[in-house]
């Protein structure tokens, strides 16, 4: 598994597509994701919106994200970094924010190559030769 | 020998800086910075005490004013967090818009005595929100402190889910 992260608008999918190859058409949105499928996925953006989703279904994120890896693994995985600002005042976006990066670390810590784009740019996090 | 872990929310940095204690065997305090209030800080306490059972730490609440600490010589001390005790500083009884020197003071002052200062922040402004201007000093004074802290530190890493990208140093050995 691939795990690519970033700010807003960094450049995340133009790496996927550059340097793996993945169409934007075979590029899976977390926001239409079908929650309850089998099927695996080449790649999946916005994981984050994802989450968001699995917390308003009353589903566990961590749990679902291990599945999710064990499915997937050999995915590449799109998630905006959230979580570097201010605490936020409602709560519910609070445990929306601590889920991602719950879910992150365990994305992070199943995938064979770790980046996170800024400004373009590629910084190799992870990777196990 | 100081060590500075930063980075998002819930991205790992407490487990890596109580990694970075792991190999001390002499004395290792925990100071927690977080005040009990609320459910949510209740169970962030609870799950960080939870973390930290077994691995041999005293702990020190101290929720501002860290430079009254006196801790043993060549002890190990692990900080948790700046932006709690920022937020604690600040927004006492009375309006503290830069308590970036006096946190700072403690800092020093602490690793003067200890052989290992494992100090853990935040980062709290990539969000691009604008909060009102007591909130975007608090956001300036934590970078600040952050920066302050990595000239005199000899490792920083940002943790990015879980994963740590050292800015400073390289190892925490």
């Amino acid at each position: 598994m691939i795990f690519i992260t970033g700010g807003i608008g960094q450049g995340k999918r133009d790496h996927a597509k550059k340097v793996y190859g993945i169409d934007k058409s075979k590029m899976t949105d977390g926001r239409v994701f079908d929650i309850n499928t089998s099927k695996t996925v080449e790649c999946i953006y916005d994981y984050h919106e994802l989450i968001r989703r699995l917390i308003i279904n009353g589903i566990d994120p961590e749990e679902y994200t291990k599945e999710f890896v064990r499915k997937n693994a050999e995915a590449v995985v799109i998630m905006n970094e959230v979580g570097c600002g201010i605490i936020p005042a409602e709560k519910e976006e609070r445990l929306y924010r601590e889920a991602v990066g719950r879910c992150g670390c365990i994305l992070a810590g199943r995938a064979e190559k770790v980046i996170r784009i800024i400004c373009g740019i590629p910084i190799v996090l992870k990777e196990k030769k | 020998m100081i060590t500075l872990v930063t980075g998002g929310s819930k991205c790992g940095k407490s487990s890596f800086a109580e990694r970075a204690l792991e190999g001390f065997f002499g004395k290792k305090y925990y100071i927690a910075a977080m005040k009990p209030y609320g459910r949510e800080a209740e169970a962030a306490i609870k799950r960080h005490r939870l973390m930290r059972q077994g691995k041999g730490f005293e702990t020190i609440e101290k929720y501002t004013d860290i430079h009254e600490l006196s801790v043993p010589e060549e002890s190990a001390v692990l900080l948790e967090c700046i932006p709690n005790l920022l937020a604690n500083e600040m927004f006492g009884e009375v309006y503290d818009p830069d308590p970036a020197e006096k946190i700072i003071d403690g800092i020093k002052k602490l690793a003067g005595r200890t052989e290992k200062l494992v100090i853990v922040s935040g980062e709290t402004g990539s969000d691009g929100n604008n909060y009102t201007p007591e909130t975007m000093q608090y956001i300036k004074v934590l970078a600040k402190i952050n920066m302050l802290i990595t000239e005199i530190s000899d490792t920083a890493a940002e943790c990015v889910y879980g994963i740590p990208y050292f800015l400073k140093g390289g190892t925490v050995s």
